[in-house]
Parts: structure tokens; C-alpha cells; sequence
């Protein structure tokens, strides 16, 4: 059974507790010199995924009651989202791989990093819930921003 | 969060926007530009008249009020206008140190010439040293026996042409960079031994290099509290931030609003470009963009209401990245859609694009503020 779509506040939380996540990935992973977190271009990218949650975070609120900015919300967290799991792989490197059943794990313990498996199963889980908010549009990532695209065309810009 | 506007706010929003809409329009804009002192005196007068110079400020200093907001809603309009009178330089930043740390009898000799148009001023805090840091300074204050003195350089000095008097960072301890031993004084234009050079910036302002050679101060020129100038100078320069986050807000939306219109009516192989769906979509990701501005700009601004703390210097360098990013996006694909004409001087495109590449730079970029941004 799918979980139930994520309230506004919920979508902020899940997109908060992984990018504490991955900071905390990064703190423990080594970088060329000294840790992942002392990276510069891991940290600009982290950064700026951080100002773009704050953003999105301001919007939402901006966004009740208002359906185009709803839509760029939802278009923009969906980026956010798949910008956030490209960071997550290039942390994570071979240990984003593994995708083991989960009694695996249970009964033998984790592969690689020990949150490896939870922040990139925490990517996938908040993509469903994300795509069936969006009127069971199918989760095909690139079909689902340009739909909200052309919602706000019409709506904003009065094109057909 | 509650991001809606007080009954005062909504009318010093519509009053600021009748202004832009009815007084000044682009071509009246480009004469001010081209003429000495290149901004109107008479709408810097009706700014004035209109209470707008005292907005930032407290009642108590003879102000308007005094909150973030408010500072954000005149900005915000003043960005659809592309307005270059130095309102900005005078009043949110050279006013906005009186306002941090002046003592009463200085903010009533120098806040109250601001707010009445009496008098203009300027924040010269910039070394070409120094890129971004506020802290590198060359410029020395030394103590003497009545007073201080004053020597260095300061570059690109906005609304130098213009000021009656400077605010300038200076080091009176210390070494070239420490936090400590920054001082501010409040330096008269015509002191003897100050020396400078005038210039249009890209953007249509005016600004200056200022030499300062043995500049005898008395002893009432230091602004707040000797040695103790750096929290008070990166206050001032995050609410400028602010300020020149509004504006760009408000030249952002005037750029995908005038690029929609253009699509509406500019036809290509029989129709208005703007029925293709890869025209639509790339407005769209402008209006997105300048909505997420948006929505930081109000965040910060609400932050800085709430006191000046780490929170607020966190969101003000949020705001200044976001607005870097989204005003490069929103100002080259409204130049793009635009075509060949979106660099044309006649068009006011390239004019809102320029001002917004400015800003990115004012008060340091987007890699400085994403830096910053991590440390707090």
C-alpha cells in the first residue's frame, strides 16, 4: 500500500532529514584531503541545495490557496528531490549501488556507509508519494515538470 | 509565517507603484542618466515630501518606522522602476550605519539631513584589496591630540559625486584583516586632504574612488564605539542586501512580464512565438525562478524584523544567492527571447539586466554568500 501524500509541512521535514542526512554521510566519508564535508565543490553543491530547500520552504507558505505556485512548488521540490539523489550518489560512490532485500539487512547488517541504504531508499519513497499527489500522473520525472509547466503557461501567461 | 502586508504597508506599496507607473517611465529615466548629477533632484525631493527617505528609520530618529519590510516594499518598487536616484546609497546604507550606531546627537545632526533630503551621503567601505571581506582594510584612523587621522583609499564609493559626507571604515587597531580594531567615522565631503575620482558604474549610477590623506577628524566623528565597527558595518551591509534583494525582485518581475508580452505579439512562421511550447516553458522556469526569489526575500526580511542574529545574517546570504542565480537566469533569457533588441540601449531589457548583474556583485557574489552561508 502507497503512503499517504505528504502534507506541505511533511514535504519540508523529508527534505530537511535528508540533507541532514547526507551531511552527515559527507562528515564521515573521506574527501581528498580530510573529509567529504571539507570539499569545496561538495559543499558549494550542498550549499546551494540547502538555499534552495529555505526557498522552497518560504513558497510553500506563499502557495496556500494559490494553484500556479503550487505547481512551481511541486515542480521545484521534484528537481530539488532528483538534484539531491545526484548529490547523494556522487557521495556516496559504489555504496549508492547495492539495492538488497531489506531481511538482508536485517539479519546481516548494513552494506558500505551504514546509512547508504536509508538516505537512497528515502530518495525512492519520497518520489512516490510526490507522484501521486500530482493526480497519479506517472512517476516519469521529466513528464511530470512539464505538465506543471504547461499548467502554469496557461494559467499565468494565458497561452494555450 | 505570515507574509501578508499591514493596511500602511498595502498604501506605501500603492503610492511607491503610482510613482513608477505615472513619473517614470524608461525614456524619462535615460535623460536623468545622461545629465549631471545623473538622477532627478526634484523626484529626490518628492521622495522627501512623501516621507520615503525616512522609511527605514524609527520614529523616535523622525522616521517612518523603521522595519525590514517596509525598507523591502519601497525597494521592490523602486526595481520595477529601475530608479537611480542613490536612495540605496544614502539612505539604506550610509543612513542605515547613523541608524546602527550613531549616537543621538549624530543622528540628529546627520539621520535628520538624510531623512529630509537636505543632505545626501555614502558608505565608503570598499578596498580594492579587501574583494569582499569587510574587514581588510589599509585605511587607517589614528589617534591625535583632538581628534583622528585619516588615511587610505576607498574604490567604488556609491553616490560619491553626490554625498555631503561619508561614513568610512578604517582601522584603528590591529592587523589588516583582524575582526577587531574596525572603526566607523563620519567624514565631511570637503574635509581637507580628501581627493576623488567620479564615474558612471555599468548600471547608469554614479560612484567614486576617494583618497584620504591625512584627513583631520575631531573627536566626535567616530560612529559607535572605537575598535568595535566590523558587527555594526556587516549589519548595515546585510540590510543592504536586503535592499538590493527587493530590487532585484522587482526588476525581475518587470523582465518576464515585459519578455510575455513580447511573445504575445512577436510573430514567427505565422504566429506569436509565444504559442511554441519551448518558449512557454522557458517563461515559466523565469517566473518560477523570480517566485522563489520572492518568497526568500520575505523570509529575510521577516528574519531581520525579528533582531539582527545569526538566523537573519543566514537568510540575508540565502537571499543574496538566490537572487544572484535567478537574476542571471531571468535577465539572459529575457534578453534571449528578446533577440537582438534585448541588447539594444533603446529597450529597457539589457538595462534591467545590467542593474541586476550589479547586484550580484554588490555586497559580494553567490560564492561568497554560499561560503557564508555554510559557516553560520
Amino acid at each position: 500500500m502507497r503512503p499517504e501524500p505528504a502534507p506541505d509541512q511533511s514535504h519540508s521535514q523529508v527534505l530537511d532529514d535528508l540533507l541532514a542526512q547526507l551531511a552527515q554521510i559527507a562528515r564521515e566519508l573521506p574527501g581528498e584531503d580530510g573529509s567529504l564535508w571539507q570539499d569545496a565543490a561538495f559543499q558549494r553543491r550542498y550549499q546551494t541545495l540547502r538555499v534552495t530547500q529555505l526557498g522552497l520552504t518560504a513558497l510553500a507558505v506563499r502557495a496556500e490557496g494559490d494553484d500556479c505556485l503550487s505547481w512551481a512548488l511541486s515542480h521545484r521540490r521534484d528537481v530539488l528531490r532528483r538534484d539531491l539523489a545526484e548529490l547523494a550518489f556522487t557521495a556516496l560512490g559504489y555504496q549508492a549501488l547495492p539495492d538488497p532485500d531489506p531481511l538482508l539487512i536485517d539479519n546481516e547488517g548494513p552494506i558500505g556507509h551504514h546509512l547508504a541504504l536509508k538516505i537512497m531508499r528515502a530518495l525512492a519513497d519520497y518520489f512516490e508519494p510526490v507522484s501521486q499527489q500530482a493526480e497519479d500522473i506517472p512517476a516519469v520525472s521529466a513528464g511530470l515538470r512539464q505538465s506543471f509547466k504547461s499548467r502554469i503557461a496557461s494559467r499565468v501567461f494565458g497561452t494555450e | 509565517m505570515d507574509f501578508s502586508f499591514t493596511e500602511e504597508q498595502t498604501l506605501l506599496q500603492d503610492s511607491i507603484e503610482r510613482f513608477i507607473n505615472h513619473d517614470y517611465g524608461f525614456e524619462d529615466r535615460q535623460k536623468r542618466i545622461r545629465q549631471e548629477p545623473g538622477y532627478s533632484a526634484a523626484a529626490w525631493s518628492k521622495f522627501a515630501e512623501l516621507g520615503w527617505l525616512g522609511v527605514p528609520f524609527a520614529e523616535s530618529d523622525g522616521g517612518f518606522g523603521g522595519s525590514a519590510v517596509d525598507t523591502m516594499i519601497v525597494m521592490e518598487q523602486f526595481g520595477k522602476g529601475l530608479v537611480v536616484e542613490p536612495y540605496l546609497a544614502s539612505v539604506v546604507l550610509a543612513g542605515g550605519a547613523l541608524k546602527v550606531a550613531g549616537s543621538s546627537a549624530q543622528k540628529e545632526h546627520y539621520l535628520a539631513a538624510i531623512i529630509s533630503g537636505t543632505a545626501q551621503a555614502a558608505l565608503a567601505f570598499v578596498e580594492p584589496q579587501g574583494r569582499f571581506n569587510l574587514a581588510d582594510l589599509t585605511t587607517t584612523a589614528r589617534k591625535s591630540a583632538d581628534g583622528w587621522v585619516l588615511d587610505g583609499y576607498k574604490a567604488v564609493v556609491l553616490n560619491g559625486p553626490s554625498a555631503e559626507f561619508f561614513i568610512v571604515s578604517a582601522r584603528t587597531s590591529g592587523e589588516q584583516r583582524d575582526s577587531d580594531g574596525v572603526s566607523l567615522f563620519i567624514v565631511p565631503a570637503e574635509a581637507a586632504g580628501i581627493s576623488r575620482r567620479d564615474y558612471p558604474t555599468v548600471d547608469a549610477f554614479r560612484a567614486s574612488e576617494v583618497t584620504f590623506e591625512a584627513v583631520a577628524l575631531s573627536a566626535d566623528a567616530l560612529l559607535g564605539a572605537a575598535d568595535k565597527g566590523l558587527p555594526m558595518l556587516e549589519q548595515v551591509i546585510d540590510e543592504g542586501i536586503l535592499a538590493v534583494g527587493a530590487e532585484a525582485v522587482g526588476a525581475m518581475e518587470v523582465l518576464y512580464k515585459d519578455t510575455v508580452e513580447y511573445c504575445k505579439t512577436r510573430e514567427q512562421f505565422g504566429q506569436p512565438i509565444g504559442k511554441f511550447q519551448v518558449l512557454q516553458h522557458r517563461m515559466v522556469d523565469m517566473f518560477m525562478e523570480h517566485e522563489q526569489a520572492k518568497s526568500l526575500l520575505y523570509m529575510a526580511a521577516m528574519k531581520m524584523d525579528e533582531g539582527y542574529s545569526d538566523e537573519a545574517k543566514k537568510a540575508a546570504s540565502a537571499l543574496k544567492v538566490q537572487i544572484g542565480k535567478s537574476g542571471r537566469f531571468v535577465g539572459q533569457n529575457a534578453v534571449q527571447l528578446h533577440g537582438g533588441m534585448g541588447m539594444t540601449d533603446e529597450l529597457n531589457i539589457g538595462h534591467y539586466f545590467k542593474r541586476l548583474t550589479t547586484i550580484d556583485t554588490l555586497f559580494g557574489n553567490v560564492d561568497f554568500h554560499l561560503k557564508r552561508f555554510g559557516r553560520l
